[in-house]
């Protein structure tokens, strides 16, 4: 998995590419947790994830859960893959998706 | 007819040997992947598959051994009759039966959720059976999928 943080004022943009797994997701937790601090928008462009497992969606209600005080966070570009994953899990019924 | 069966082989073994470590899934991702491309499965399929894994992996890792280090197995078949892929995982841990983990409520708000579960609840929903049994001190975990070959 590869990060590229995008900061612009109070908005934060993360563009990652390939899976958020087991082994990647604490790497993905910790990026945003050191960047996030006084953040107003969060957004995940997702254009290059390859798949999501429940280490990368709970890194993703960690954000919401953040987020949801904070401001906004939107996913971005979501392939179908994933969001199959996200309709499984009924994630996608609580995300902002664009 | 067992002559239907293709066992995979990792370097010359029955079944691939891990630390039941969670940076050790980079290698079980690696050999289900390229099983997975030999068998020319559909990219969605191949994402379910390296899900699954890392969902039962991850929880061998994590509660597996709570008293030091250990190993977890996978075998790897494929029913050439049925293209059925079946996946088996054992490891000597603590007795665990993933199949009587409570399901998540999906539809709370995610700030209420509870993380746990959701992994398991994955597999099945992936998977077409999955079976526990407990058998020489060793959790063995049985799944098997029709996979869509290309």
């Amino acid at each position: 998995m590869k990060i590229a943080a995008q900061k612009n004022d109070t908005a934060l943009t993360f563009v990652i590419e390939g899976s958020i797994d087991t082994v990647t997701a604490p790497e993905l937790e910790k990026e945003l947790k050191e960047q996030w601090g006084d953040i107003t928008k969060l957004v995940l462009d997702f254009t290059a994830v390859d798949y999501v497992s429940s280490a990368g969606l709970r890194v993703i209600m960690e954000a919401d859960k953040f987020m949801s005080d904070a401001g906004t966070m939107i996913l971005k570009n979501v392939n179908e893959d994933v969001m199959e994953v996200f309709e499984m899990t009924g994630f996608d019924e609580l995300l902002t998706f664009e | 007819m067992p002559n239907d069966i293709r066992r995979f082989h990792y370097n010359g073994a029955d079944a691939l040997s891990l630390p039941a470590r969670t940076e050790a899934f980079v290698t079980l991702k690696d050999w289900l992947g390229s099983i997975a491309d030999e068998l020319t499965v559909t990219p969605k399929t191949k994402k379910q598959l390296l899900i699954v894994a890392d969902e039962i992996f991850t929880n061998i890792a994590s509660y597996g051994y709570p008293r030091g280090d250990g190993t977890a197995k996978v075998a790897v078949e494929f029913d050439m009759s049925t293209e059925t892929l079946i996946l088996v995982f054992s490891d000597e841990g603590v007795a665990y039966n993933p199949l009587e983990t409570p399901p998540p409520d999906i539809t709370k708000p995610l700030a209420e959720r509870q993380i746990g579960g959701l992994g398991v609840f994955m597999v099945k929903k992936i998977m077409d059976t999955v079976e526990y049994r407990r058998e020489n001190d060793s959790n063995v975990l049985v799944m098997t999928k029709k996979l869509v070959v290309g």
